[in-house]
């Protein structure tokens, strides 16, 4: 091929600015310690680095949520935990005062002090988690319990012996699979129901004797016997309270359960997190070492590029003759 | 017998060739790095002898040539590649200027480095899974609204940004559509002058040399044919139109027409049939409409597509969260991506939004947030030709732009490496050598110092024979 100056010019040109370019682009991906600056420099990588970093952003969602239901079954644990002791104690100084001396003194004292778990109960009952109040069932907003004029307790507004109550549901979504239906129907086992009914909590309705089933209302009926000193049918009352009193410890016991399930999928999410990560270095991340290399490669060719030039662009034949 | 003074008139010739030779050749020197220059050489031919101007036949067979003829002065082309050279030139201008177009697309769309709507989409959802174990807290409420608000704003944010780069395409497409109608007034005006030149019978050696310029520059901007004439001039033809026509004295200036968005470029009443250069290259990008395109639109993605894209998915989305809402309470107004808003509702009670349909309670049950958040999870019918998440198609829509671009910028490449293979073909033909430049300076010089010796030879032996003949004995 016939070669001429302007073509070794322009090409010697052409081979220094792309040799530039190259270092420039290398320079750019080092500093940014990314493999790709842009989507069209690598779309399948960069489309599948898209896809990490979706599950990533879900991965810190469904724990955000983890940790929002343990917080929440924290709190219950410790109230219940409470409510607990409070039903065993009740047991026993009911116990106490059937079994023990006949003295109306000792009856008050016991009828006093039911009164007062009573109290502790309902204030137990109310309890907040930060701004929600946790036995609220599917209704945090505001205190679900509450005594009327006449001393009735009512659950979010419904006398808890003559009211009708459903199963009540707050499901947080923890990433395994949510199913709603239209209707707003949440599948089970598709979320994380983390709403405590007050009402399941402490019982609802009467027995078939007429003995209520609310233990609030249980030591409250209880205390008004011993005030009275009647212990007639005080047996039938005892009983029931111990049978509350198992109900409670049931209720306790079944929260490591859900605590358990919250571990379980806090540690499955932490291990999905870490691939997800890890797999996310590997798409965006770049190898420093490597692309050093390359980078040095990259220099040394640039800079025997330019010394060529000297030499290259220079002489002729008109630089040999006189 | 020779005639005496025949050997001065060989070496004259001689002489004049020679310096015409260096001529030429300081030319080709001074021009090597002048675009569009292409080298020049000197045509010189022996002169025969010719017996018929002579009344008697020669008496012996000596008799030598008369010396040399400077016939023409050549310029050296190939017009085989200089069209190859065109082809390759306006693919290439395509695709670089497609190329561009493109990038300043992805550079809206891509967030690999940045937030867009992919990101704020993201951002909302994750304030719906908040809200929904905070169901009826104004606070989170209020953070999905302004999450939703950022959305949008990506979303008015993109197609703000299509504009823009749509107008500054329709602008540089005029300028362009200008620098076109120079060109072809250029080349009617050295049609003429060559014409002229030829006609009177002078060199036309430079004016050729500019007008193939105009040519080269011509198929950046579009694919031309030319067609050379008897007498000099070239017709310009593109796609079955004249738009330069010597042999009518005509032609033709090309306008821009914009049809209801829809570009084309029309010359003398038809519409041009423009196959590549960066006209064709601005045509794609502004009036392709991917697969919105009906039969005989332009179906390349170009910017009507994504802004097609984005309408679709704000009036699919804003539809999507109003009937999750309720009926009559929508949360978003408008049905395009310039347009959609929070409604104005939403905006007053951020607690506007429904959290629950399954119950009357007004703080805590979130299944409706909950519903909103499975919507969100499944597969939508967001365009005639897309089902699936709003997620994906942000992501498709990445894709698209993603791919596009990539295989743009790869035949980009290619087509470059192909014009500059051309053009380096095309160079070593017409381009000059300083080697062989200094080789023919030297070859000149020689044969002018030669011929002049030649002179002096013979002008020695004139003397010898005038002045110094027949003195013996004087």
């Amino acid at each position: 091929m016939r070669m001429t100056n302007r073509m070794m010019s322009n090409s010697y040109l052409k081979n220094l600015n792309n040799s530039l370019e190259k270092m420039n682009e290398t320079n750019y991906l080092i500093t940014a310690e990314r493999s790709y600056m842009k989507l069209s420099d690598d779309p399948a990588t960069a489309l599948k680095a898209m896809k990490v970093r979706k599950s990533l952003s879900r991965i810190e969602i469904y724990e955000n949520n983890l940790s929002d239901a343990q917080g929440i079954i924290d709190q219950y644990e410790s109230t219940i935990s409470s409510i607990n002791s409070i039903s065993k104690e009740a047991l026993a100084q009911v116990l106490q005062g059937i079994t023990g001396t006949s003295d109306i003194n000792v009856k008050k004292t016991v009828a006093k002090t039911l009164r007062g778990f009573q109290e502790t109960i309902l204030a137990a009952a109310n309890t907040k988690y930060g701004d929600d109040y946790i036995f609220g069932g599917d209704q945090v907003g505001k205190a679900p319990f509450s005594l009327d004029g006449s001393g009735n307790l009512l659950y979010n507004g419904q006398n808890v012996e003559t009211g009708t109550f459903h199963d009540e549901f707050r499901y947080i979504d923890v990433g395994i699979g949510l199913d709603v239906d239209a209707s707003g129907n949440v599948a089970p086992k598709s979320a994380f129901n983390v709403s405590t009914s007050g009402a399941v909590l402490l019982g609802t309705g009467v027995d078939g004797n007429g003995i209520t089933n609310n233990l609030h209302n249980l030591l409250g009926d209880i205390a008004e016997k011993f005030e009275n000193d009647d212990l007639s049918d005080i047996q039938l009352y005892s009983d029931k309270l111990n049978e509350k009193a198992s109900d409670i410890r049931i209720q306790y016991v079944s929260i490591g359960a859900k605590s358990d399930y919250i571990s379980f999928f806090s540690e499955r999410l932490y291990s999905e997190k870490t691939n997800a990560a890890k797999r996310q270095s590997e798409l965006e991340g770049i190898n420093l070492e490597e692309a050093i290399i390359i980078f040095s490669e990259q220099e040394l060719a640039y800079n025997a590029c330019l010394q060529m030039g000297s030499k290259l662009l220079q002489p002729s034949l008109m630089d040999y003759l006189r | 017998m020779r005639a005496t003074f025949s050997g001065f008139e060989i070496a004259k010739t001689g002489i004049q060739s020679a310096e015409t030779g260096l001529d030429v050749t300081g030319q080709n020197i001074a021009k090597m790095n002048t675009e569009g220059y292409s080298r020049q050489t000197v045509e010189q031919s022996s002169v025969y002898f010719e017996s018929s101007s002579y009344k008697y036949a020669p008496v012996n067979n000596t008799v030598v040539g008369q010396g040399v003829s400077l016939d023409k002065i050549n310029q050296i082309r190939d017009q085989f590649l200089d069209s190859r050279f065109r082809t390759a030139n306006s693919q290439a201008s395509e695709l670089k200027k497609l190329h561009s177009i493109l990038s300043g697309i992805e550079n809206i769309i891509d967030e690999t480095l940045t937030d867009g709507l992919g990101s704020t989409l993201e951002e909302f959802y994750k304030s719906l899974q908040t809200l929904a174990s905070n169901a009826g807290d104004i606070e989170y409420s209020g953070l999905t609204r302004s999450s939703a608000k950022k959305m949008i704003e990506s979303l008015n944010y993109y197609i703000e940004q299509l504009n823009t780069v749509k107008e500054q395409e329709e602008y540089d497409l005029s300028v362009t559509v200008d620098d076109v109608n120079t060109l072809l007034k250029n080349i009617d005006k050295m049609n003429r002058a060559i014409q002229v030149e030829t006609l009177n019978g002078n060199p036309t050696n430079e004016l050729l040399d500019t007008r193939n310029l105009y040519f080269d520059k011509l198929s950046e901007n579009l694919e031309i044919t030319t067609i050379s004439n008897a007498d000099g001039t070239v017709s310009v033809m593109v796609g079955g139109e004249y738009l330069v026509d010597p042999q009518n004295s005509t032609y033709e200036t090309v306008s821009l027409q914009n049809t209801a968005g829809y570009m084309t470029i029309n010359a003398g009443g038809t519409e041009l049939s423009i196959t590549s250069g960066t006209l064709k290259g601005y045509l794609d990008a502004l009036n392709g409409k991917g697969a919105y395109a009906t039969a005989g639109e332009n179906n390349f993605n170009g910017i009507q597509y994504y802004k097609s894209m984005l309408d679709d998915f704000a009036a699919s989305f804003a539809d999507t969260m109003n009937d999750l809402n309720g009926a009559g309470k929508p949360l978003f107004e408008g049905n395009t991506a310039e347009s959609i808003a929070i409604s104005p509702e939403w905006l007053e009670d951020a607690n506007f939004i429904t959290c629950t349909i399954l119950t009357t309670a007004e703080d805590g049950a979130c299944d409706n947030i909950l519903r909103m958040i499975n919507t969100l999870d499944s597969d939508i019918s967001i365009t005639p030709y897309f089902n699936g998440t709003f997620d994906e198609f942000v992501k498709s829509m990445m894709s698209d732009i993603a791919i596009d671009t990539k295989y743009v910028s790869d035949v980009k490449y290619t087509a470059a490496k192909v014009l500059s293979s051309i053009d380096n073909q095309r160079e070593s033909i017409k381009g000059v050598s300083l080697n062989e430049e200094t080789v023919n300076l030297l070859k000149y010089q020689k044969a002018f110092e030669a011929s002049s010796r030649v002179i002096t030879a013979l002008d020695e032996m004139l003397d010898t024979i005038i002045n110094k003949m027949g003195t013996v004995g004087r």
